[in-house]
């Protein structure tokens, strides 16, 4: 039956779900629509998180510095209430609630897997104080809804959105032959590129190097890209209390006029802003068409979902499907699913947070806090904090890559002696605080029935092991670390 | 250990110590026991900024918002960040050595192909999968313990290196864990993995944390003062990548100085008079443009600078056959250039601290054959 399948896509199933007759159509159904949240506690949209962050930012940069010049302790005092004031400690683990609690108890564990592939594919790095406000909101309004698209829409409404623009510089580029650099160069002051985002676009998010571009490539996007910002506005002193907390938008002012040249093909604008602002467009078209990027992408998704350094008989079909369907997100992420079930004997190691996600849900852990509200005026509760607190200690807070390009997806670089012994460690605390108690020999053959294909094998595994400790077991096995 | 793993995930800073099984050493290795500390700064650390060229006013021209006026005058030529006040002390001991217009040989501007080359010591990124200090313990026949949760590129050598980071969690009973290295038995990396973790010491058990770079150098200097102590540490501090708001003296480059230089201090301090056979080493992926941008802070460039601190050094000096920063003498028009291959200096810092031969080291550790022996030049013979 293939039952590592319902791990390789998903999350596995919980004792409360029915084993699909047909997993491919349980799964592929999952990937056919938006689906609806489970989450019925609080919820924030990304306008809110700027103002949030747009208070905080103010307050500390331009009254408490200001007002506590002279106590660095006063200044302390009052910038910890004011972290409190605009929930700088709530956010980000109310945002993996809510990523968790879709992936446990939510409809469409498998659109939710690739939500997290996508999220760690284009990447927020803990740059400053930002992503804790910006990146649950960023999953949720720029990723989500572009799922059923196409890949160059993907492309395009992760590159042009604040969480991305803010992330890799956008806003802090000028184009060198754009109205700005000119009126700068009159007032004797530089204006250059700011090239992060440019070369990110494509090392990271589209072609990789393999593709074979050049310095100039990257100026040449950088230029393309040039013009796309969260400017701070002057008009009014209440606009400029937001500072850089507001929505991106393309100012031609800050617009290279080109022409452009990436990776051999020529890019002329004609006049006018309509034009000026759809040359991105144009661009991440091409690049998301282009060969590297298809095979790029393709083996990544191959590499996460089926096994690692999945070979070309793996990712042919997906290359093909993408070219087939000229980058139909839903088509792609079909043939993906199709490659993960025919080749489930293939294991791979999971994430951390994969992993321990599979086992709250599929051990019936209790795991979220009763509530999610917050006063805005103290510290969090330990209970709110705990899921950050579990995936810190696993080594993988999944919002707070370390690089931009996320986190790895490769054996070597999650199998260390620590990193193992943390997630026994975890299994060992979660039983030392009574957790495993509903557990008992039925419990666990409804688990093993539902998940494994090998239930044989595992019982004769787990017979010598203590009950206290059968739990342990199971989730430290082979076959739940590889699925 | 005190460590605080929320030093590492919150990637600021963290600690990496590469320890030694007393077993393995030879006695006369622990005699001349040396050690070397490398500080890895992600980001792009400024060679500029840090050790500005102050021949002429070529670099205040191109950054006046960000070039810093009050330094310390090291030459005629070159002056220090005021920010690495203690790496000027060490100066004025003869125990600090600035290698400038220095890079690894790698020219791409990507921090991560960057990060990639500098940690593993090779020319194509991701080609290789170990780390040139890795190697370099492998050579030496020496074995690593990693202070971390991830083991960085740096410390991966042949020889799966153990790793370590402090927590409150514990390990189930025996009787589960005799039957879980059975089970492991036909998964090579997960029963090497399993195999390191179950034969740890006692003091690997549960330690308290801590939460400044103060404490995390102050642990590495105690560990390493030991005579059967660790004789690497490596150190991160990221944040280098300044592309707005870089400095002044208390911009964004300047803070970040200043950790690279308490570190330094702590390590002097805690080391007493162990810093006398200690190099502290400092990486980076590559250096910065000379022109500060429109966000007052600079694109990725080329060349940047090595510094050196501690008793092993020759002299204080600062090391460099200089390119100039004049427009046509840099690179590709716009960065410092590179005059010497900073896997040269790795190679030499490895050869002293691990008492082996340079040509072995180059040969077994780097791909490129024709690095230049430094160690005459730069180190205590």
């Amino acid at each position: 039956m293939n039952k590592s399948f319902f791990r390789k896509v998903g999350f596995g199933l919980s004792v409360n779900e029915k084993v699909p007759e047909n997993p491919l159509d349980w799964a592929i159904d999952q990937i056919s629509i938006i689906p609806e949240l489970n989450w019925k506690g609080p919820i924030y949209s990304l306008e809110e998180m700027m103002n949030y962050h747009a208070e905080y930012n103010y307050t500390d940069r331009r009254v408490l510095r200001q007002s506590f010049k002279n106590s660095r302790k006063e200044y302390k005092r009052a910038k910890k209430l004011l972290k409190y004031k605009t929930g700088h400690y709530y956010f980000e683990p109310l945002w993996m609630s809510i990523r968790q609690n879709e992936a446990i108890n939510g409809n469409s564990p498998v659109f939710h897997r690739f939500l997290h592939f996508w999220g760690n594919h284009f990447a927020i790095q803990k740059k400053n104080s930002m992503y804790s406000y910006d990146v649950g909101p960023y999953h949720r309004e720029v990723i989500t809804p572009s799922m059923l698209k196409n890949i160059e829409d993907l492309v395009y409404n992760v590159t042009i959105s604040w969480a991305m623009i803010h992330n890799l510089d956008n806003s802090k580029s000028i184009g060198p032959n754009s109205p700005r650099a000119f009126k700068n160069m009159d007032r004797g002051k530089s204006a250059n590129l700011n090239e992060n985002h440019g070369r990110e676009l494509l090392e990271l998010h589209t072609v990789s190097p393999s593709a074979g571009y050049d310095q100039e490539d990257v100026i040449n996007m950088s230029k393309v890209m040039s013009g796309w910002m969260h400017r701070i506005p002057k008009m009014s002193s209440k606009i400029h209390k937001k500072e850089e907390n507001v929505p991106v938008r393309f100012i031609e002012e800050y617009h290279d006029s080109g022409p452009f040249k990436i990776l051999g093909k020529k890019y002329i604008e004609s006049f006018g802003t309509k034009a000026a602002k759809s040359m991105l467009r144009k661009v991440i078209k091409d690049l998301v068409r282009h060969p590297s990027c298809i095979e790029f992408i393709s083996h990544k998704l191959c590499n996460h979902f089926v096994t690692q350094n999945p070979s070309s008989e793996i990712v042919n079909p997906v290359i093909n499907a993408w070219k087939k369907s000229e980058g139909d997100l839903k088509s792609i992420h079909t043939e993906v699913i199709k490659q993960a079930y025919k080749y489930s004997s293939l294991r791979k190691f999971q994430q951390p947070e994969t992993w321990f996600i599979q086992f709250i849900k599929m051990g019936g852990i209790k795991y979220f806090p009763n509530n999610f509200d917050y006063d805005f005026k103290t510290m969090i509760s330990r209970e709110k904090d705990q899921i950050r607190r579990i995936c810190r200690n696993l080594g993988q807070l999944p919002f707070r890559p370390l690089q931009p390009n996320g986190w790895s997806d490769y054996e070597e670089d999650w199998l260390s002696p620590e990193l193992l012994f943390r997630r026994i460690g975890v299994l060992n605390k979660i039983k030392d605080k009574g957790k495993f108690k509903h557990i008992d020999n039925e419990y666990l053959n409804e688990i093993l029935k539902r998940n494994f294909d090998n239930s044989k094998e595992i019982i004769s595994f787990l017979k010598n092991i203590s009950n206290d400790e059968t739990i342990i077991a199971l989730f430290s096995s082979k076959w739940m670390l590889k699925t | 250990m005190k460590l605080n793993r929320r030093q590492f995930t919150l990637g600021s800073t963290s600690l990496l110590l590469s320890g030694l099984l007393p077993l393995t050493v030879k006695s006369s290795t622990i005699d001349n026991k040396k050690n070397l500390v490398v500080i890895m700064l992600r980001g792009a650390m400024d060679g500029l900024t840090a050790v500005p060229y102050i021949h002429d006013n070529t670099l205040e021209k191109v950054r006046p918002d960000i070039f810093v006026k009050k330094l310390f005058k090291l030459n005629s030529d070159f002056s220090l960040h005021p920010k690495l006040s203690g790496f000027h002390n060490l100066w004025k001991k003869d125990q600090a050595t600035i290698i400038h217009a220095t890079n690894i040989p790698y020219t791409g501007r990507s921090h991560f192909d960057g990060q990639n080359l500098m940690e593993s010591g090779g020319v194509i990124p991701y080609k290789t999968k170990t780390g040139w200090l890795g190697k370099g313990i492998d050579v030496a026949g020496l074995d690593g313990l990693s202070m971390s949760l991830p083991m960085p590129l740096l410390l991966r050598g042949k020889r799966n290196q153990d790793n370590f980071y402090p927590s409150k969690f514990s390990m189930p009973s025996r009787n589960l864990i005799d039957i879980l290295k059975n089970h492991y038995a036909d998964e090579p990396l997960l029963k090497k993995s399993f195999d390191k973790l179950t034969s740890r010491p006692l003091s690997m058990t549960s330690a308290p944390n801590s939460k400044n770079i103060k404490t995390l150098a102050r642990i590495a200097g105690t560990e390493l003062k030991k005579e059967y102590g660790p004789r690497v540490a490596v150190f991160e501090i990221f944040g280098f990548d300044t592309h707005a708001a870089q400095g002044g003296a208390d911009g964004e480059h300047g803070q970040k100085l200043k950790i690279l230089d308490e570190t330094f201090g702590v390590l002097k301090k805690q080391l007493g008079k162990t810093f006398d056979n200690t190099l502290i080493l400092t990486l980076t992926e590559f250096g910065r443009t000379i022109v500060q941008n429109s966000g007052y802070g600079t694109e990725h460039g080329y060349g940047t600078a090595v510094l050196l601190g501690g008793g092993l050094l020759k002299k204080s000096q600062v090391f460099t056959d200089w390119p100039g920063i004049k427009k046509k003498e840099l690179f590709e028009g716009r960065d410092l250039n590179s005059t010497l291959d900073a896997r040269s200096i790795y190679c030499s810092a490895m050869s002293t601290c691990f008492n082996t031969d340079f040509k072995l080291m180059n040969k077994h550790v780097f791909p490129d054959k024709t690095l230049i022996n430094l160690s005459n030049k730069i180190f205590k013979s």
